[in-house]
């Protein structure tokens, strides 16, 4: 069974992950977020009857992919296996570029649009791999500022 | 129709639309030819770009970006064996090992003819039956719609993906994320988890685009950079080889027509899309021609097995776009991102397209023509250019293509929470397609939510509550009918499949 869960290591997760979130849905996030009208009303006008259906599917689709990661027929070799020694080449570029892409709406309002893209671009051509300095600096110096110029000339469009 | 077609001409012949147009085309095929970049990145990215332009030069420049990226998929996967677009795979089959033995203009040439010349079919089947199909849509009342877009999201989740759970999972997901913001009929906020989240209209079509699209096939590419997969294109051969014969056109002439009437039957049905279209005209072609053509096998270098697939692929595009602009329902990802296009022009694609839009939707129908000519030029012309492109390192694009997204979306509605919702559904559909859950049917459905809920509580409004106004008339039970005929099939399909796979 162990070999099963871990060739199909996405469904289980998924399956997991996908009825938690259902629950969550429907016993807190619609309840707490969802405020119903004060006057009463019809069964199909109420806000709330289209995400309880989505909900409760949500959590069925989930069960019925995390019961079929145990089925003897659904053997596939997964792409979530994660090699111990991939950790540099996968899972550090793939979580620094989450991070900075997170990072760019917080420091956005601090710092403006250029600076923030500027150093943005920079982070971004380092975690692909581009070591060329002199043209890792013009390019992202040279990019935000042509997107800027062409967004406010020609979309009128000013970047703070 | 005709009134609409002249009215059109002034809106194509300007100087705007002959430069976009000279400048989309070779910049899709170069787009379209780097592998992992293609021509959903590059619409999704000049999204955002179009919505301080009119209307024409706006579709103009994204459909031929769009057709150029089908094309240069092609060159990838015949030069190198890396398909640029998903819907060149197939071509790999005969065109890298055509190119191994040094036929490589060949290749490329049966590639471009029969990209371009089925494209072109596919167009005039658009126009043909976009018209027909809007002209029986506008009988079409609440209950009509419902079961349509019920039977496009059926179509779309089951179709697409090699499991019907997780297609189905991200068709439920997609809806979701449409619910997420004002309720449609009573305007109460619906979700606000961040409390300026619930008290949005919806969540911003183009942030979702290329959220899922763009933003996750570059997070999957950093994989790709890392794990030195681009170190194959060191493999492009020097030489090209001689031009493709008469003989040789002449033989592929059934292959071309398979690929164009499965294409295009294709490209109606919502969900197939062209890789699934290119796949079959090649095991068809296949079929017809018992394995092999002047002496060589199929998968060995047979010119008809690049006819096939590129054939299918292309016409897809044209036929793709009927659903689209007559019931607004988009077909396929890169459909998606057009209607997305189309929405910020301020055009709402459906049955009254032709009245309200006539003269725009006939220029962009007359450019879609003569964006295939000049794709058969320009196809010629940058044979060798492309040649060398694939010899450069593309990791470069990737991070000015984040930072496009990231000013264009902003730029929309300068809302740093569109920000938000790009890097949460990028972030999201990341994971799903590492989990083997494919993001095409999570945005489709995103898109159809408001109208399928809207029409839903329509429905019920008219006839106070009574669920039968579903099944009562004739046309819903025919649109019922094909969804379950529609289930019934894929379903066998898949029992098909897992039986032949042991």
């Amino acid at each position: 069974m162990r070999n099963h869960i871990k060739a199909n290591l996405s469904g289980f997760i998924i399956g997991i992950v996908g009825t938690l979130f259902g629950l969550y849905v429907y016993f807190i996030a619609i309840p707490s977020t969802i405020r119903m009208p004060t006057r009463e009303v019809f069964f199909y006008q109420r806000p709330d009857i289209l995400p309880k259906l989505l909900a409760v599917s949500i959590i069925i689709i989930s069960i019925i992919i995390f019961l079929s990661t145990f089925s003897p027929k659904n053997i596939r070799t997964d792409q979530y296996i994660i090699d111990k020694h991939k950790f540099h080449e996968v899972i550090l570029p793939v979580s620094l570029l989450m991070g900075s892409f997170i990072a760019y709406p917080i420091v956005f309002p601090l710092l403006g649009y250029r600076i923030t893209s500027i150093i943005f671009l920079a982070c971004l051509f380092l975690i692909f791999g581009y070591r060329n300095i002199f043209l890792l600096f013009t390019i992202s110096i040279a990019v935000p500022i042509g997107l800027a110029l062409f967004f406010a000339r020609f979309l009128r469009v000013f970047l703070p | 129709m005709l009134e609409a077609m002249m009215q059109a001409i002034p809106l194509i012949a300007t100087i705007e639309v002959l430069i976009i147009m000279l400048v989309g085309i070779p910049m899709g095929l170069m787009l379209g030819a780097i592998p992992g970049v293609g021509g959903m990145i590059g619409v999704g990215v000049l999204l955002p770009l179009t919505f301080g332009m009119s209307p024409v030069p706006a579709m103009v420049l994204l459909i031929a970006i769009y057709k150029g990226a089908l094309l240069g998929g092609s060159f990838s996967a015949i030069l190198i064996n890396t398909p640029g677009e998903a819907a060149a795979a197939a071509t790999c089959f005969d065109g890298y090992p055509l190119s191994k033995k040094g036929y490589s203009k060949k290749a490329l040439q049966a590639s471009i003819f029969s990209s371009a010349f089925a494209d072109l079919i596919s167009d005039i089947v658009l126009i043909i039956g976009s018209f027909a199909l809007a002209l029986v849509a506008i009988r079409f009342g609440p209950s009509q719609i419902f079961w349509i877009i019920v039977f496009s999201l059926l179509m779309t989740g089951c179709l697409t993906g090699p499991n019907l759970w997780k297609g189905l999972l991200s068709i439920v997901l997609g809806l979701f994320l449409g619910t997420i913001g004002l309720d449609p009929l009573l305007g109460t906020p619906r979700f606000g988890v961040i409390p300026v989240l619930g008290r949005l209209e919806g969540l911003e079509l183009v942030a979702v685009l290329l959220g899922a699209f763009a933003l996750s096939e570059i997070l999957l590419n950093v994989e790709k950079t890392k794990k030195g997969e681009t170190a194959k294109q060191l493999e492009v051969r020097r030489s090209l080889g001689p031009s493709l014969s008469l003989s040789e056109i002449r033989e592929s002439l059934k292959a071309f027509f398979i690929g164009t009437v499965y294409g295009t039957i294709t490209g109606i049905i919502p969900g197939i899309g062209t890789s699934a279209a290119a796949f079959l005209s090649y095991a068809l072609a296949r079929q017809a021609y018992g394995g092999k053509s002047k002496g060589v096998k199929f998968g060995e270098g047979a010119i008809p097995g690049v006819v096939a697939p590129e054939a299918g692929n292309n016409a897809v595009s044209g036929a793709n776009l009927i659903p689209l602009l007559t019931l607004g329902i988009p077909g396929s990802a890169i459909a998606a991102l057009l209607l997305g296009a189309l929405v910020l022009q301020g055009i709402t694609p459906g049955p009254l397209i032709f009245i309200n839009h006539g003269p725009v939707v006939y220029a962009i129908f007359i450019l879609m023509i003569i964006a295939n000519i000049l794709n058969l030029i320009y196809g010629h012309l940058l044979i060798k250019p492309i040649t060398k492109l694939l010899k450069g390192n593309p990791s470069i694009i990737f991070p000015v293509v984040v930072l496009i997204s990231f000013t264009g979306v902003y730029s929309i509605n300068n809302r740093l929470i569109d920000l938000g919702v790009l890097i949460a559904v990028g972030i999201l559909s990341y994971f799903l397609r590492k989990g083997g859950v494919p993001v095409a049917p999570m945005v489709i459905a995103f898109i159809l939510t408001k109208m399928l809920e809207r029409n839903f509580r329509l429905s019920l409004s008219l006839s106070g509550g009574e669920f039968s106004i579903f099944t009562a008339s004739p046309i819903n039970q025919v649109l019922i009918g094909l969804c379950v005929i529609g289930l019934a099939l894929v379903i066998v399909q898949r029992f098909k499949e897992k039986k032949l796979l042991g």
